[in-house]
């Protein structure tokens, strides 16, 4: 045995993270066990980051009792932690006059849902006004000013460092391989939890694992539910773009989802997407033909849009329960063992409220909450040099050579910004990206790579051969030249 | 460089600021020989050209910053440095913008599939391989017959990995014809045209890519694709002006190229902002970009004494079977040099310009070539009157 803590959580995604923060609260041993080298990997890192309003779903679903409370929980969470979040708003736009009644259905299950603000938009000018480049064919919106936009990984390495800051354990690339349930709370802890890592013990076990979630209940003897994987797909556009998008907009949702949006991200640039495509196994790969639908669906609410701009694009996974709605509560079969499975959209916007809710059920299965007067709630973030003005960049730059090499020209991002991140636990190249942006940019990397890999080598003390994009296997290098 | 000795040489104070450790930029990686044959009538590789000028800087009395970063341009020409010293203030008469140009990512092309490491432009590669001595990969394929990829695909070659093809999207090499005989044909490496990479494999590392051919429309046809293994996709699809400072300085930008649009000095349309190289378009020989270049800083030094250059107000536009052609304005009181792509591969053509006797012929052109023509002194007369002057290319 490793150790002996009160709570394990299984899955570092937004929302096993967001648990970890929100119980470091307490005078709690808590642990995080990840199969991948970083926070936010999994269905995480590659979605729209909205923060929805909550019309979306159905008055009565868990979906819905989470929605709009994570919603307006969302400033609790980004502001001590120093993450960018704007309300932007939100339009839902249709072309068709006839399709009126299904905004106004959506509004009113918005209401029932809790939503505040929401309002229809006749008034083409006022459209217009909002969102000057939307298409002229569009006759009405339904516009939520409540939503939001947020890079869901920055929120998930800021929940992350604030946890780890507050006492949370994290173990990486340590994928569950068994849980037994031992039943030994006294001493051992009901639960043993295997991995690469050891065995750890704990009272509580807490299922986060997004895509294995299904796999991971299995672990215990709960076959409650399983896991349909999907993938959505995005294209992203250069921020240079910045501004020609002002709301995140959708179009009428269809049976699946909530169709293909264009929004500005939280970052500065522009996304479209995703669509939705159900699959046998999980599988970030993007696809012509859904890169092709991503595309016609933005383009028919943007027109004009230049698409020349798109500098990626990328996939992103759903973990879709069976009941298609998000499948929280203590395992019937096992005590101790807390479903938090089936998270998908709107699981960024739930997490807040989410996790007040299994905090909540924790206590009431019996887990001691004591305060914990030591709990700091904010963190820093790492000072970005690309947001400095010319009297802050003066200053910033007088501390240490570091801030005066700009590694990533596009993003313009700092030797000390890329040396920071590493001290905050970044270590492949994709760690370094969503911390820093660098990478990111019109030339996605191609100028700054060399230099990153020497960087993280250097830093870490691995030769260069040992620098990956994502953790094992994932290497760039495969050996020397013949001079070396 | 070039621009900063010319305008050094006519006694401006010049200021040469370089954002990496040392002067000469790409030139730096490029150790394959075959650079200075027009300028120096020798083929010297991309260092020995690049000391040639570092050199001829250090003489002078520029004023050189290396690892040195514009963090602002303004159209009045003043500019914000970071310097190691921290940062600096300046205000410059006239600015030549000589940023080069970067290469097209995967994103851009859009290549779908998975997102392993093992896939990056050529030019990355070649920075591993000559300047840091890492090998990228064993077994090799290269999408798009542009020159780094086939310089690219030789040298590594030689460092023992193989390279089992080269895809072009087009009919055609984009490469230089030289390229692709002393590159490919010399060691055996097959030449897909009209074949691109439609999916990409590997979760971790790349483990293979999917070659697919294209009809006229460059979509893949479809039961055309086979998988190829390889550990190792580089891409040579293209540059792109490095055009940020340009677009920030309020300097207008040619859809066609993406650089800056210029007059027969190389200034753009803010008064005194310049651009040369392959910040303007994309050029075969790097002989071409530093003539460009000293024409820049000619235009550059006259511009600051006089606040003024002779007003090129005769449009230059692409007529027939021309892609493109730079300088975009001339005065036509001054001979001057034209670089100009046509849209096809053909043979014997003339180059002229419409309504001129001003006329050059061609053997072969392909766009993968740029042609270089000058309309000498004898010339200019011809162009009295003209507000602007097409260039076309006809078959004989």
């Amino acid at each position: 045995m490793i150790k002996k803590c009160d709570v394990i959580i299984v899955g570092a995604g937004v929302i096993g993270t967001g648990l970890a923060r929100e119980l470091s609260r307490y005078k709690l041993d808590v642990v995080v066990m990840e199969k991948e080298p970083d926070v936010g990997w999994g269905t995480t890192k590659a979605n729209s980051g909205i923060i929805h309003a909550g019309y979306d779903a159905k008055p009565g679903t868990v979906k819905a009792s989470f929605s709009a409370p994570g919603n307006k929980k969302y400033e609790e969470w980004t502001k001590p932690l120093s993450v960018p979040f704007k309300r932007i708003g939100s339009f839902v736009s249709t072309k068709e006059e006839s399709q009126l009644d299904k905004l106004e259905k959506l509004m009113e299950q918005g209401h029932e849902n809790g939503v505040d603000k929401l309002e229809i938009i006749k008034d083409k000018a006022r459209i217009k006004d909002l969102e000057p480049n939307i298409s002229e064919k569009v006759e009405a919106v339904l516009h939520a000013p409540t939503a939001g936009v947020v890079a869901p990984y920055k929120l998930t390495i800021a929940l992350y460092e604030n946890a780890r800051e507050n006492g949370v354990d994290f173990f990486f690339n340590s994928p569950v391989e068994e849980i037994e349930v031992t039943n030994n709370s006294e001493s051992d802890g009901r639960f043993a939890v295997t991995s690469s890592e050891g065995e750890i013990h704990g009272d509580y076990v807490i299922n986060a694992a997004g895509i294995s979630s299904g796999k991971v209940a299995k672990m215990v003897g709960d076959d409650s539910f399983s896991i349909f994987p999907a993938r959505g797909e995005y294209h992203l556009l250069d921020s240079e773009i910045q501004g020609y998008v002002n709301k995140i907009n959708f179009p009428l949702p269809t049976g699946d989802s909530k169709g293909i949006l264009v929004t500005p991200a939280a970052e500065g640039s522009i996304i479209f997407g995703p669509n939705h495509q159900p699959l046998e196994k999980p599988s970030v790969a993007t696809t012509r033909q859904g890169l092709d639908q991503v595309f016609n669906g933005a383009t028919d609410l943007f027109p004009d849009i230049d698409t020349g701009k798109i500098v990626t694009n990328f996939a992103g996974l759903r973990a879709k329960a069976g009941s298609d709605d998000f499948e929280i509560g203590e395992s019937e079969a096992v005590k101790g063992f807390i479903n938090v499975g089936g998270i998908q959209s709107p699981g960024l916007t739930a997490a807040p409220a989410i996790s007040e809710h299994v905090i909540g059920l924790l206590e009431e299965k019996g887990l001691t909450l004591e305060v914990d007067q030591s709990f700091s709630p904010s963190r820093e973030p790492i000072p970005n040099f690309a947001d400095m003005d010319m009297e802050e960049i003066s200053e910033y730059t007088d501390d240490f050579r570091a801030a005066k090499e700009i590694v990533c020209r596009c993003e313009e991002v700092t030797r000390a910004e890329i040396e920071e991140a590493i001290e905050r636990g970044a270590d492949t190249l994709d760690g370094i990206k969503f911390r820093t942006r660098s990478r990111m940019g019109s030339c996605q990397g191609g100028f700054c790579t060399p230099r990153l890999v020497e960087i993280l080598s250097d830093e870490l003390g691995i030769s260069p051969k040992d620098v990956t994009k994502k953790g094992d296997g994932s290497y760039l290098l495969d050996g020397e030249t013949k001079e070396g | 460089m070039a621009a900063a000795i010319r305008g050094a040489e006519e006694g401006a104070d010049v200021m040469l600021v370089e954002r990496d450790i040392e002067l000469g930029g790409i030139l730096n990686q490029c150790i394959h020989n075959g650079f200075g044959v027009e300028i120096y009538g020798e083929e010297l590789t991309g260092p020995e050209y690049a000391e040639r000028f570092t050199r001829r800087i250090g003489e002078s009395r520029v004023d050189v910053r290396l690892n040195s970063f514009v963090l602002s341009l303004r159209p009045d020409k003043t500019m914000s440095l970071l310097t190691p010293n921290g940062v600096l203030e300046v205000e410059a008469s006239a600015v030549v913008l000589a940023t080069g140009a970067r290469e097209k990512s995967r994103g851009e092309i859009q290549i779908p599939g998975d997102r392993p490491s093992g896939v990056m432009p050529a030019g990355t590669a070649q920075k591993f391989i000559n300047k840091k001595g890492f090998m990228p990969g064993k077994k090799v394929f290269v999408l798009g017959s542009g020159d780094i990829g086939l310089i690219i695909s030789r040298r590594l070659t030689w460092e023992g990995a193989e390279v089992v093809g080269v895809a072009e999207i087009m009919d055609y090499p984009t490469g230089l014809n030289r390229n692709v005989v002393q590159c490919l044909h010399d060691y055996d490496i097959p030449l897909h045209l009209s074949h691109t990479v439609t999916d990409i494999y590997g979760k971790d590392r790349l483990e293979g890519i999917e070659l697919s051919r294209v009809d006229e429309d460059f979509q893949p046809i479809e039961g055309s694709s086979k998988d190829i293994d390889v550990d190792l996709l580089l891409l040579s699809v293209g540059l792109v002006p490095e055009n940020d400072f340009f677009k920030e300085a309020g300097v207008s930008l040619s859809e066609k190229t993406q650089g800056a649009l210029v007059d027969e000095w190389f200034q753009t349309d803010v008064p005194g902002i310049f651009g040369c190289g392959n910040a303007v378009h994309i050029e075969d020989l790097v002989d071409w970009v530093t003539m460009d270049g000293f024409r820049a800083g000619d235009g550059a030094v006259a511009y600051a004494g006089n606040d003024s250059l002779p007003s090129a107000d005769k449009d230059v536009v692409a007529g027939d079977n021309v892609n493109y052609v730079v300088p975009h304005e001339v005065s036509g009181e001054d001979e001057f040099r034209f670089a100009l792509r046509v849209t096809e591969p053909m043979e014997n053509v003339d180059i002229s310009i419409k309504g001129t006797d001003i006329s050059y012929f061609k053997q072969i052109v392909t766009p993968g070539e740029m042609e270089v023509e000058e309309v000498s002194e004898e010339d200019l007369p011809e162009l009295e009157g003209m507000s602007q002057l097409e260039i076309e290319v006809t078959r004989r």
